[in-house]
């Protein structure tokens, strides 16, 4: 045999390392075995004494994943190079790309004691089911000779049957609690959500939460009433039409059942889950909202910790846009709130204060909704201080004190930082607020800010029914113009305006803010005008800003707010690219204070 | 890239949204070009080898855009030859999106799918050829078929664009563990393929016609590897543009007359140059006898200083980016003397039938046919040889054989096995270092980078890994790329002086 064929052979049938027995070899007295797919046959382990474990942990970083991969493999893949150290036995399946190639470092490194990769047919009809069939009988030989004990078909139905029960201990809202519920619930569907980051969408939204992913849609059908009397041969047929049974995840070749996941009646909306460096559920995701009347929010996480600020905006914007309860969530810790409940009647003013990651902008209101004051500063390092900044200011505009505020609605990522607002509230939902009252007919808001970049879409109401945000990278941001104008030597004023003098058409390709940088490097040395480059630069804004548009089927009429739409550059790019008219307002970067400001009204009124 | 190519891109991406017929119109007078350009070229040189190779690449193309009706979306793995013996055309991902990016508007389709929900980390082939079909340029073809080998975005891409056209789609499921199950499981699939074909086409499979092709298809991989045999004793101005050539004749135009055209022209190419440099040999070997020692030491390091170092190529190449072509073709800075993706049907099923072996036994392969090599003594034999050593081939039932080039393709299974052979393959072709190219979104591929590293440099062969886009240039930074090329040749020259 050939050193091919003795690697891969030693990997299904690797011998028990040393001479102790099977059962007998674990730190823990246990046999436990890790396992990620649903599609495992978990049941056939266990009769062979195996505990299987799902592994679904998220990691700090990926040093070692990347050290032995690379850093574009799929977040999950990666997690799971991370935490497989900590398991002596793996079951895994070739899923995809990402997770063959895991299974191939990790048997290359020769560190565990049973490490199998399980060949799983894309299709899930005849000869495929018959090929899974004669697949889990070859499992079962190498598990008798690895074990040491012959297959034990009474504990194998034991198993079998217990298996939806043992599913609903590791989350009672899986799959399966689909068919009882009977009130609006929400569905997390898509990529496979770690426990950490579910738990961060059950917090944030009202209603129960499904998880309908990989790791909680797992559910067998019910053994035959006959298995008892079935040879092993008919028991594996059984199983392994059983396990392919299952909701198809997207690398089966048939998917159409995919769509009974959110056909439920009582579903109010749809967490959609992407994995970074996962391409199958970008495109489910692209179907289903296709296909569905079901609002839908679109996240992406990457199997790290995640993050409060971005996910909690668009969370509590998904719950305000579909639970209509845009109540202001009061915050707890403040006891000015107390102390101002008794003298309501001689407050007069209502303020939104929008804590952005380069600026800190507040607007007041009278009791009448007319903009009394405004004013827009650098955040700098600490949200809280730039938020005083800004109180500070109206406060000497206005010539009153903190005390005369009725309510103070915080929205913008330091919003839950700023220790003098009433409530908060997202600037999705208050830059939809802000827009529809300065005008009514907007249908699209293109919001440009520092770090990120939002594209919402509101209804005849003001309502909003559907946004989308820039991910983890700030391509097509304020930062990325800040970066350019650095390389370019130029300021934010500069670079506004002198793109609009551009004579030749240049294309900035590069996605990425550091690759673009060396891009515009290379022009300069080629002693491409200034203008052209700058123009280059805000068509390739344009076209980042448009596909998202696009994304979330975005209507005219537009308008756009941020910091960005002050770049006269930038907004004639994507009018071009659009072919449509922006509204721009004078002052774009208070649109997101201006509809904290009226909720603050609001909620007096 | 001329100041005409990037016109023709410049008026594609402008018509793109506004006229897709006239896009398409724009691209078919393009590759017509390409595919005129490449006929009219006679000489016999390695340079009109692959532009002629790649006319009739261009040629099957604008056939496919022409003749939507007779044209079948596939993915790169599946076997062509019922597709020609039909005498209908096949259309692959990697093969338009590797022309758009050469005519420099690939951005316009990468970016449309982008827009409609495609992932910006899918692999840039597939994403161009959504592109190109969601924007209308690409019309709607007689059936989608693919097989779940190579890479997951077979699964999602051809699904979807059957979906959007309404075109028929099969699958070839092909399991991930290389057996002989494996091979009657997929030969069973080709079978209902033929089916397919035959009822959407309204034709009969003629069963000789059908032996024709395969005999073609056995043909030119014989000659391939005559080629690959030999690759190791002589300097050829090979390219990017005729690596990627070796690849789609071993692959999507295994069983069309140009492929064994172009691989016949490849030996006898080699062949040639292997003469003329033993006859060079020959002569400075007289010369020498009549020198001292020590200049005879001096001309050894002279000889050193001169030669290029080798490269053996991981995966598809960048032929659209002018900062990489610069550095790779024609010998100029470096020779590619190889790519492990020809080596998935040359070495992974034919041998493995011939050695009665149930998994793909690359190593046994290479000294098998290294074996046979030596035996070559007259090069007027090839032909000879060749007949020897697939003999057995020419009475094997053609479903049988397809199966097996896919389900032993060095692409499918352990990612070592592609490891491996790609090791054995570029020591046989006297590498000095490899490239393992990461190709933006290719799972498959990155997945093993590291893997593939440590594995050739245990083999003294000294490992670049580099990331790049195979037809994307916005992912990608020129001179990022260029100063890790050029880096790793100066260590290759370090070794090699």
């Amino acid at each position: 045999m050939n050193e091919i064929n003795q690697e891969i052979t030693s990997a299904m049938n690797r011998e028990v390392a040393g001479d102790r027995a099977f059962g007998q070899d674990s730190a823990m007295g246990k046999n436990v075995l890790g396992y990620v797919c649903k599609y495992t046959p978990i049941e056939l382990f266990e009769s062979f004494g195996f505990e299987p474990e799902l592994i679904d942990t998220e990691s700090r970083d990926f040093t070692c994943a990347e050290t032995r991969t690379h850093a574009n493999l799929c977040s999950h893949a990666k997690s799971l190079i991370e935490a497989a150290p900590n398991y002596e036995n793996l079951a895994l399946v070739d899923c995809c790309d990402s997770l063959r190639r895991s299974f191939d470092v990790l048997d290359a490194a020769e560190e565990h004691e049973y490490l199998a990769l399980l060949d799983l047919p894309h299709e899930r009809e005849g000869c495929a089911k018959e090929r899974f069939a004669s697949t889990l009988g070859k499992l079962c030989d190498q598990l008798e000779d690895f074990t040491g004990r012959a297959f034990d078909a009474a504990a194998f139905c034991a198993s079998c049957a217990s298996a939806n029960e043992r599913a609903a201990k590791l989350d009672a809202l899986n799959a399966l609690a689909v068919s009882a519920i009977g009130e609006p619930f929400y569905a997390v569907v898509g990529a496979r959500v770690s426990p950490p980051l579910l738990s961060i969408i059950r917090e944030a939204l009202g209603y129960p939460v499904v998880n309908l992913t990989c790791s909680g849609n797992r559910v067998l059908e019910e053994l035959p009433p006959s298995a008892e009397t079935l040879n092993r041969e008919e028991l594996f047929a059984w199983y392994a039409n059983a396990l392919l049974a299952q909701t198809p995840c997207m690398r089966m070749a048939d998917v159409t059942a995919r769509r009974a996941l959110t056909e439920h009646p009582q579903l109010v909306g749809i967490i959609y889950n992407t994995v970074k460096f996962c391409d199958f559920y970008g495109f489910d995701h692209w179907e289903l909202s296709q296909q569905t009347a079901v609002p839908i929010l679109k996240i992406e996480s990457d199997y790290t910790p995640t993050p409060q600020g971005q996910l909690s905006t668009r969370l509590e914007a998904f719950r305000e846009s579909i639970e209509g309860d845009i109540v202001a969530k009061h915050t707890q810790t403040s006891g000015q709130t107390e102390e101002r409940g008794g003298c309501v009647s001689s407050e007069r003013f209502y303020a939104g204060i929008d804590s952005g990651s380069t600026t800190t902008n507040m607007v007041v209101l009278d009791n009448q909704g007319n903009v009394v004051a405004s004013t827009i500063v650098r955040t700098g390092a600490k949200a809280q201080n730039g938020a005083q900044a800004a109180l500070d200011d109206v406060c000497t505009q206005l010539g009153v004190t903190p005390d005369d505020f009725a309510a103070i609605v915080a929205t913008g990522y330091g919003r839950e930082n700023i220790p003098f607002a009433t409530s908060t509230i997202t600037e999705i939902t208050c830059h939809a607020k802000g827009a529809h009252e300065q005008q009514p007919q907007v249908r699209t808001i293109i919001d440009i800010g520092g770090q990120d970049s939002k594209v919402i879409c509101l209804d005849e109401e003001g309502h909003v029914t559907n946004f989308a945000m820039n991910d983890k990278c700030a391509a097509g941001t304020g930062r990325f113009l800040e970066a350019m104008a650095r390389t370019l030597e130029l300021n934010l004023e500069e670079m506004a305006v002198r793109g609009l003098e551009s004579k030749q058409d240049l294309t900035i390709s590069s996605m990425c803010t550091v690759f673009a940088e060396s891009e515009v490097i290379s022009l300069v040395a080629d002693n491409h005008q200034e203008a052209d480059i700058i123009h280059g630069l805000n068509k390739s804004i344009a076209s980042r800003t448009s596909a998202m548009v696009t994304r979330v089927k975005g209507e005219a009429p537009f308008m756009m707010t941020g910091g960005v739409a002050r770049n006269r550059g930038v907004v004639a790019a994507l009018e071009e690219r659009l072919g449509d008219t922006l509204y721009v307002t004078d002052e774009p970067d208070l649109c997101g204070a201006y509809g904290a400001a009226l909720f603050a009204l609001d909620g007096a009124s | 890239m001329s100041a005409v190519v990037d016109a023709v891109g410049r008026a594609v991406t402008a018509q793109v949204p506004k006229s897709p017929t006239r896009a398409r119109g724009l691209l078919e007078a393009a590759y017509t070009w390409v595919n005129f350009s490449g006929k009219v070229k006679r000489a016999q040189t390695m340079e009109a080898a692959i532009d002629h190779f790649n006319g009739s690449i261009a040629s099957t193309i604008v056939h496919g855009i022409r003749h939507p009706e007779e044209a079948v979306l596939v993915n790169i793995f599946l076997p062509c030859e019922l597709v020609y013996a039909l005498g209908l055309t096949p259309m692959f991902p990697e093969g338009i999106a590797v022309y758009v990016a050469c005519t420099s508007c690939s951005a316009v389709f990468a970016e449309l799918a982008e827009q409609r929900g495609v992932p910006d980390s899918f692999c840039s082939y597939h994403k161009t050829m959504i592109g190109m079909v969601e924007s209308g340029v690409l019309p709607k073809p007689l059936l989608v078929a693919n097989t779940t080998l190579a890479c997951d975005a077979n699964q999602v891409s051809f699904r979807r664009v059957a979906d959007f056209t309404g075109a028929p789609h099969l699958v070839i499921d092909v399991p991930h563990d290389p057996d002989e199950d494996a091979v009657a499981y997929v030969a069973d699939q080709l079978h209902g393929l033929a089916h397919t074909l035959e009822e959407l086409s309204h034709r009969r499979l003629d069963e000789s016609r059908l032996r024709e092709v395969m005999a073609i298809s056995r043909r030119t991989r014989a000659y391939l590897r005559t080629y690959l045999n030999g690759r190791g004793n002589v300097t050829l101005p090979t390219t990017c543009t005729g690596e990627l050539c070796n690849f789609i004749a071993t692959h999507c135009l295994l069983g069309h007359p140009a492929s064994e055209r172009y691989a016949r022209t490849l030996v006898e190419i080699e062949t040639a140059q292997l003469e003329k440099q033993m006859r060079q040999r020959q002569a400075e070997r007289q010369a020498a006898g009549r020198k001292s020692e020590a200049s005879k030491a001096e001309a050894s390091r002279a000889e050193a200083g001169e030669r290029v170092p080798r490269i053996f190529w991981i995966h598809t190449l960048p032929n659209w980016q002018h900062a990489m072509t610069e550095v790779f073709d024609c010998a100029q800075a470096c020779e590619l003397v190889g790519t492990d993706v020809c080596l998935g049907s040359l070495y992974g099923a034919a041998a493995d039938s011939r050695l009665g072996a149930s998994f793909g036994q690359t190593s046994e392969d290479f000294s098998a046919a290294r074996l046979s090599a030596e035996h070559i003594d007259d090069p007027a034999d090839v032909a000879g040889f060749m007949e020897r050593m697939f003999l057995e081939d020419a009475d094997a039932d053609p479903y049988d054989l397809m199966a097996r080039r896919i389900v032993y393709n060095l692409a499918n299974g352990n990612g070592r096995r592609r490891i491996y052979a790609s090791r054995e393959a570029a020591l046989h072709a006297k590498a000095d270092g490899v490239v393992v190219f990461c190709h933006w979104g290719c799972k498959q591929t990155l997945g093993l980078s590291a893997l593939a590293k440590e594995v050739f440099e245990e083999a003294g062969l000294p490992t670049l890994v580099l990331d790049g886009d195979g037809c994307d240039g916005r992912s990608v930074s020129d001179g990022q790329m260029v100063t890790r090329v050029n880096a790793f040749l100066e260590q290759l020259r370090g070794r090699i002086s």
